[in-house]
């Protein structure tokens, strides 16, 4: 084979993967196609915890979502945020501890334990809706939209002691 | 010279462009990420401009408002952020 098409063909090729390596450097997730949705069904209300709050009342404002995603449980919801690559790794874990900071309130809470009222879990739990939102809502609009549209669903597992326990499990 | 090593320099020019271009990029969605966390945190920064790589998961970030963080990962899996003077 003539050396210049060989030289060409070693050029495109390399070429190819370092780009390809770059692509792998520092954010290494999935891609977002892989996203899964499972739909959720809010369960019956346990009877013996406080009553959440109205949704109406406490739900600040939200961002915009261009297309409404179906709703998601809390694992799946999870599992995003753990392979989407909108946001980066330091990212995730801040969020993945203020998470676990909030169930750590309503364990508390639930242990009656907890200075905090169901209405400031609530903020709580918006506040950091807010802040996945508006992390995400530029660079991974379809993840963004299921948490909008997931909001109440996940809200209504947290706000039940029953259902809140299977969380835990 | 011959076409043979004329190729092999395009080559290395070539690659030495893209991984400039990589480390870029690394460089920026590191800065992206640590505003971010920063942010997160509710401590004041506008965006990171800098960054001191301190070891593994461990930087020290210097913000466009002046700010200075020392971000890390402890071992219980919490990322910190402490003010710096």
């Amino acid at each position: 084979m003539n050396p210049v098409k060989v030289a060409a063909i070693v050029l495109i090729v390399a070429g190819g993967l370092v780009l390809i390596s770059g692509n792998l450097r520092y954010t290494s997730g999935h891609p977002r196609s892989q996203t899964s949705c499972t739909p959720v069904t809010p369960a019956p209300p346990g009877g013996r915890a406080p009553t959440p709050q109205p949704a109406s009342k406490a739900v600040p404002p939200v961002a915009k979502a261009t297309v409404a995603g179906p709703p998601l449980d809390f694992k799946s919801l999870e599992q995003q945020l753990k392979d989407t690559r909108a946001i980066g790794f330091f990212t995730k874990i801040t969020l993945k501890n203020q998470v676990e900071d909030l169930m750590d309130q309503f364990r508390k809470y639930y242990q009656g334990s907890a200075k905090l009222t169901m209405a400031d879990l609530r903020r709580s739990y918006d506040m950091l809706m807010m802040k996945a939102l508006s992390l995400l809502q530029d660079e991974d609009q379809k993840l963004a939209s299921a948490i909008v549209s997931s909001r109440e669903a996940i809200w209504a597992l947290l706000a039940d002691p029953v259902t809140f326990a299977t969380l835990e499990g | 010279m011959n076409k043979v090593a004329m190729a092999l320099a395009q080559l290395l020019v070539i690659a030495a462009f893209f991984a400039g271009q990589s480390v870029a990029q690394d460089d920026e969605a590191l800065k992206k990420d640590l505003t971010a966390v920063i942010a997160l945190h509710g401590l004041p920064c506008g965006r990171v401009i800098a960054v001191n790589v301190l070891g593994d998961n461990d930087y020290a970030a210097s913000c466009k408002d002046g700010n200075n963080y020392h971000v890390y990962l402890n071992p219980a899996g919490r990322v910190i952020v402490e003010p710096q003077k």
